[in-house]
């Protein structure tokens, strides 16, 4: 007699499982795979986007050049842009760096004499650039989850195959013989 | 069933959409009026040193410690400069006794900042700022722009755009019955 799914005859570690039951355990492998992937993603993103790549004084002040918006230009960073102010400030801001200071020290040092000149503002507008695309892989997970949870549910159950109900009855039988 | 559930899942969708913008041009920071304050106000005054642009000696703010100083960033090309330098001549001239006027050049060449003053028999200490590190140390990105600093080298006032003589005289004013209030 061949083994059921129901794990009537023999332990289960030996018995293959019938096909239903593998694709529903690989579609809900799947699935947690894609979650664990997109959370991992957005764990990078928000790691990424919060925290600045440099550590060395090239690096730091190339981070903060981007970061800065020229004053006197439409929607260039400082290391964009060859205007005068623009050159002024790329100065300044390495000589900050040379001389010890944070990144926040010199951002804020900068944003005390122009309000507004770093490249993502802080709020308004400005906060949906942030926001959007956390916001989109929140709904793009939960998308996700939903799409494969109903086509999950429109399968159903998987159906017991002619075998494992044979076996079914053959143990009804046994336990009423 | 079915549709009344879409129909919420929409009405949801509409509604997270409506409170996002209400959200974000709620928290829109709006840009400064002219009238915004400086954030220089109140501080000292960043040191200025430079080539004068007349008689090639230096120039330094802090030499005229002890009167009012209009430090004002300007250039040729700016005509709103143009417009506002019988101003200064005219507020220079009514209060000549307690109050200089040091003009700083912003992204022009010398050549045409000398011809620029003489065209108007400008009077006052201008310097170069080659480097334009003064403009930026004072959050100029346009001229023009003045400060009136205070005898003590404090930023009392701030003038975003081209000055009149009113609102020089204004300011010069206000401030000087304030110094005498607190002395």
């Amino acid at each position: 007699m061949r083994e059921g799914a129901l794990g009537l005859r023999a332990p289960a570690s030996s018995r293959p499982a019938p096909k239903g039951l593998v694709a529903a355990a690989r579609e809900r492998r799947n699935l947690l795979g894609i979650i664990l992937a997109v959370l991992v993603a957005a764990v990078f993103l928000a790691i990424g986007s919060v925290h600045p790549p440099a550590s060395n004084a090239q690096q730091r002040i190339a981070y903060l050049e981007s970061q800065l918006k020229c004053p006197s230009c439409a929607d260039l960073s400082i290391a964009q842009s060859r205007d005068n102010v623009a050159l002024a400030l790329d100065a300044e801001v390495a000589r900050d760096v040379h001389a010890g200071m944070t990144n926040a020290a010199i951002e804020s040092s900068v944003l005390r004499r122009y309000p507004g000149s770093i490249l993502v503002p802080q709020g308004g507008l400005g906060v949906l650039v942030v926001v959007l695309p956390l916001a989109a892989v929140v709904l793009g997970a939960v998308a996700l989850v939903v799409v494969l949870w109903r086509r999950r549910a429109r399968h159903g159950l998987p159906q017991a195959a002619e075998d494992d109900e044979a076996l079914v009855a053959a143990a009804l039988r046994g336990e009423r013989g | 069933m079915k549709r009344s559930r879409r129909a919420l899942i929409a009405a949801s969708a509409v509604g997270l959409v409506v409170i996002v913008l209400v959200a974000v041009f709620a928290t829109e920071v709006a840009h400064p009026p002219a009238s915004a304050k400086s954030p220089l106000l109140g501080k000292v005054a960043p040191a200025i040193s430079g080539k004068d642009l007349l008689t090639g000696q230096t120039d330094r703010l802090a030499a005229l410690r002890g009167r009012y100083v209009l430090v004002s960033f300007f250039a040729s090309w700016c005509q709103p400069c143009n417009a506002e330098v019988p101003q200064l001549e005219s507020f220079l001239f009514d209060h000549h006794s307690n109050v200089a006027v040091l003009g700083v050049l912003f992204d022009d060449s010398a050549a045409n900042a000398v011809r620029f003053l003489h065209s108007y028999g400008a009077s006052w200490e201008a310097v170069t700022d080659p480097a334009t590190s003064v403009a930026v140390s004072y959050g100029v990105a346009d001229p023009p722009q003045s400060f009136l600093v205070s005898p003590e080298g404090q930023v009392v006032a701030w003038f975003p755009g081209a000055v009149t003589l009113q609102s020089l005289n204004a300011s010069l004013a206000a401030e000087i019955k304030t110094a005498k209030a607190n002395a």
